[in-house]
């Protein structure tokens, strides 16, 4: 890996501080809030609005379906954004999960009618792979595709309770050998049974979906279901990584704020080298994580080969740094941290959905290793 | 965002990599060869033909201006220069104290006269410099110094000690830093002066190390004479001098600390018979750890290099750098004691018997312990990340603001 210009350009900057501006209107921590006790509210319209004003879903998407196609950078900041803000959209589940399984497919005709509603969120999707609660990549799908229906039970799909569509990881019913594949199911069109989900971070809500029969359009590759299926999976995970790494370094002000703020035994707390240097350690975190999130980003923007291995650090890296941000944040709060009324527990939630929702570190972490041995093996 | 060599980078990548290659010699794979042989007179030789030979090809001090022997090239150039080199075995270890601290100090508050007389004789390896800060007394507490320079008629009478002052006893010049003032705060009496490492009154002794090596010196001083124009930077203004070098010192130390890497650790666990395949992915003993090293070290490696775009765009490298040293000594020292754990009940051994590249684990066992102290704690590096970055405040201290002649 060669040198290096290590940095975002000026427009993408112009980007972000707008972004963050509007946000900062349309989504501070009390509307996180709103959204977090308002059972019947599973989103932020005005967080959702703000970020379709950005019209950074635009940039990752090719000329041909209307996008600008400049490739991931203009996302990556926006996802670092609306991580900061804590955002309560469908952005991360219609532009991470189902816009790059769309795109990255060969049916045409789908691409055209949905991904250009699916940059403004217009459309959104979603992408349903798991079928228990333990359920892990690689492990068997028992959710049939056929005769171009699909029967199948679902779950832990973020916001399945609400989305246009789905990407489905299915069974393909071969009577020789039953192959993965992933289907577009309009789950608007055709009745489905859907169940909320009690999960850690309500603002980004998962859902049980029943599928009996609903009508689904296989996607094809050029490449196994499996493969398709690994790529979408890294290239969410640097969008992911962007999200908490704007997450962390948002506690990580709010825990350095509180820290100059009270006062123990006559002095400010953040004067205090116990609490200073947990603070400094999770700086160092969020650096690192943050590094390989910016290297992530170029790695998908310019479908480096490095791909897999640089989206593995980037998860892990963010994963880790956002789950110390949120937990030292809380923890130099004192008492007040663990409290409701508090807004520690809306970061420690968010850092811990965002640290299982596409695979937990267990299963990034073999990720990474494979990426970096695997071939070495294979020789 | 680009990781890619622009077309002039990418020539100037290959004309580095075929003078490397008909001047030196590759590194070698295993880790025994990595390990910096014991530096001794016939070294120290080496080092500055070294030296030499890169300033005669235009590849020393790169990005330092013409007129002082630099190169005057781009610092894209010298981070290109310094990756390509470190593949190669190269004497290091001798000249970067005074190319990578001392001299940069100079180019920064050195007189024009101060910057003719020396600059160029470290670029081309004539001069070797030492840095002359810590003292027995003031370590992490460094303007807590106590060796004085008093004035006189024809210049200065230094008197005192320092201490852990690496390469001492081969150095042509130093940088010291001393107290010129009582009366004032202790910050604020300091003075720095360039001494001739042979001038009259110095005594030189080796400090011998835990590991039985000695790197480093202790010098005393009885009253060694230095002319006024060796003095750098105005009287009483040397903490902000020290502080420039200080801020070289993070930039050129973290990111060549030399330890075991992942992949080593990976090997060592393969030849242990704790790890069955090459592929760690499954273990999650061991997958664990070397998945968090690769995370840090694969992380300081693009945060350098996220520093050096910040320089190449005209920015300074701040005290965020202090990150690199942080982790990266911690790590050597943990994934020291994990490949020495992998090696069960003979971890005890030592190369002698284990083998040449045992001598790897071991120095970043026992170097990653020393590491964590030099040029900066730990718990240093943590004050000024919290401090300088995310501007929290000092911790509290009754020295301030009081007559350093009026401290117990």
């Amino acid at each position: 890996m060669p040198w290096v210009n290590f940095d975002f350009s000026d427009e993408q900057k112009i980007l972000r501080t707008s972004l963050r501006r509007a946000l900062e209107n349309a989504c501070p921590l009390s509307e996180v809030r709103r959204i977090f006790e308002d059972e019947t509210e599973t989103f932020s319209n005005s967080a959702l609005l703000a970020f379709r004003a950005s019209g950074a879903g635009f940039a990752p998407l090719t000329v041909d379906y209307g996008g600008l196609g400049l490739g991931f950078l203009e996302l990556c900041v926006a996802a670092e954004e609306l991580g900061r803000a804590l955002a309560p959209t469908p952005v991360g589940s219609s532009l991470y999960l189902a816009a790059p399984a769309l795109q990255d497919s060969k049916s045409e005709a789908l691409k055209q009618e949905i991904l250009p509603k699916l940059a403004t969120v217009e459309v959104s999707g979603t992408l349903a792979l798991a079928e228990s609660p333990s359920w892990r990549i690689g492990d068997p799908i028992a959710t049939q595709l056929h005769n171009g229906r699909v029967y199948g039970r679902k779950t832990l799909v973020p916001h399945g309770s609400h989305a246009d569509f789905a990407i489905v990881l299915v069974n393909e019913e071969n009577t020789t050998d039953p192959q993965t594949g992933l289907a577009y199911v309009d789950l608007k069109s055709c009745f489905v049974e859907k169940r909320n989900l009690s999960s850690v971070d309500p603002t980004l809500p998962v859902a049980e979906l029943v599928l009996d029969g609903c009508g689904a359009e296989k996607l094809e590759y050029d490449c196994s279901a499996d493969v398709a299926l690994s790529r979408l999976l890294d290239k969410s995970a640097v969008l992911y990584a962007f999200e908490q790494v704007g997450g962390a370094g948002r506690a990580l002000e709010l825990g350095r704020d509180y820290a100059m703020d009270r006062r123990a035994f006559g002095r400010t707390i953040g004067s205090y080298q116990a609490i200073k240097h947990k603070l400094a350690d999770v700086y160092a975190m969020i650096e690192i994580a943050r590094a390989h999130a910016y290297y992530g980003a170029w790695a998908l923007t310019t479908a480096a080969q490095d791909l897999p291995r640089a989206a593995a650090a980037a998860r892990l890296a963010a994963t880790n740094a956002f789950i110390a941000a949120s937990s030292v944040s809380l923890h130099v709060h004192g008492g007040f941290g663990f409290t409701w009324e508090s807004d520690c527990h809306l970061f420690y939630r968010r850092a811990r959905h965002l640290a299982s929702c596409i695979g937990s570190t267990l299963d990034w972490e073999n990720r990474l290793l494979t990426a970096l041995y695997h071939e070495e093996e294979v020789n | 965002m680009d990781f890619e060599d622009s077309p002039e980078d990418a020539r100037f990548r290959s004309e580095v990599r075929s003078w490397l290659e008909s001047n030196a010699e590759p590194l070698g794979s295993s880790p025994g060869t990595r390990v910096a042989p014991k530096i001794d007179a016939k070294f120290v030789q080496h080092a500055r033909a070294w030296q030499q030979k890169k300033a005669q090809a235009g590849f020393a001090c790169i990005t330092w201006p013409k007129e002082y022997g630099g190169a005057a090239g781009t610092p894209i150039q010298d981070v290109i220069f310094k990756q390509e080199e470190s593949k190669f075995r190269t004497p290091r270890g001798v000249l970067e104290i005074g190319l990578g601290m001392c001299v940069p100090t100079i180019l920064v508050h050195g007189t024009p006269k101060q910057k003719d007389r020396f600059v160029r004789h470290a670029v081309t390896g004539q001069h070797i410099w030492s840095q002359l800060f810590s003292e027995p007394g003031a370590g992490s507490d460094l303007a807590g110094i106590r060796t004085r320079a008093v004035k006189t008629n024809e210049g200065w009478l230094l008197a005192g000690q320092k201490v852990w002052t690496s390469g001492a006893h081969y150095s042509d010049y130093g940088l010291i830093l001393t107290r010129t003032d009582l009366e004032q705060a202790k910050h604020k009496g300091l003075t720095m002066f360039i001494v001739d490492m042979r001038s009259k009154g110095i005594d030189i002794r080796p400090i011998k190390q835990m590991t039985g090596e000695s790197d480093f010196n202790e010098v005393f001083f009885e009253d060694v004479f230095v002319p006024d124009e060796n003095r750098v930077g105005d009287v009483n203004d040397g903490w902000k001098i020290a502080i420039t070098t200080l801020m070289n010192e993070r930039l050129s130390v973290g990111p060549n600390l030399r330890f075991l890497t992942v992949d080593d650790v990976r090997d060592i666990a393969v030849a242990s018979k704790r790890l069955f395949g090459s592929n760690p992915a499954g273990d999650s003993t061991i997958g664990h750890r070397l998945a968090f090293w690769h995370l840090n070290a694969m992380g300081l490696e693009l945060l350098s290099r996220r520093a050096q775009t910040a320089i190449a765009k005209g920015g300074i490298p701040g005290p965020e750098l202090s990150v690199s040293k942080l982790i990266a000594a911690t790590q050597g020292q943990e994934m020291g004691n994990f490949a020495i754990d992998l090696m069960g009940m003979g971890g005890i051994l030592t190369h002698q018997e284990l083998g040449d590249d045992w001598r790897m684990v071991e120095r970043s066992w026992a170097w990653g312990a020393a590491m964590r102290i030099a040029g900066g704690t730990d718990e240093i590096l943590r004050n000024i990340i919290a401090e300088r970055v995310l501007g929290l405040p000092a911790e509290h201290r009754s020295d301030k603001d009081v007559a350093f002649g009026a401290l117990e």
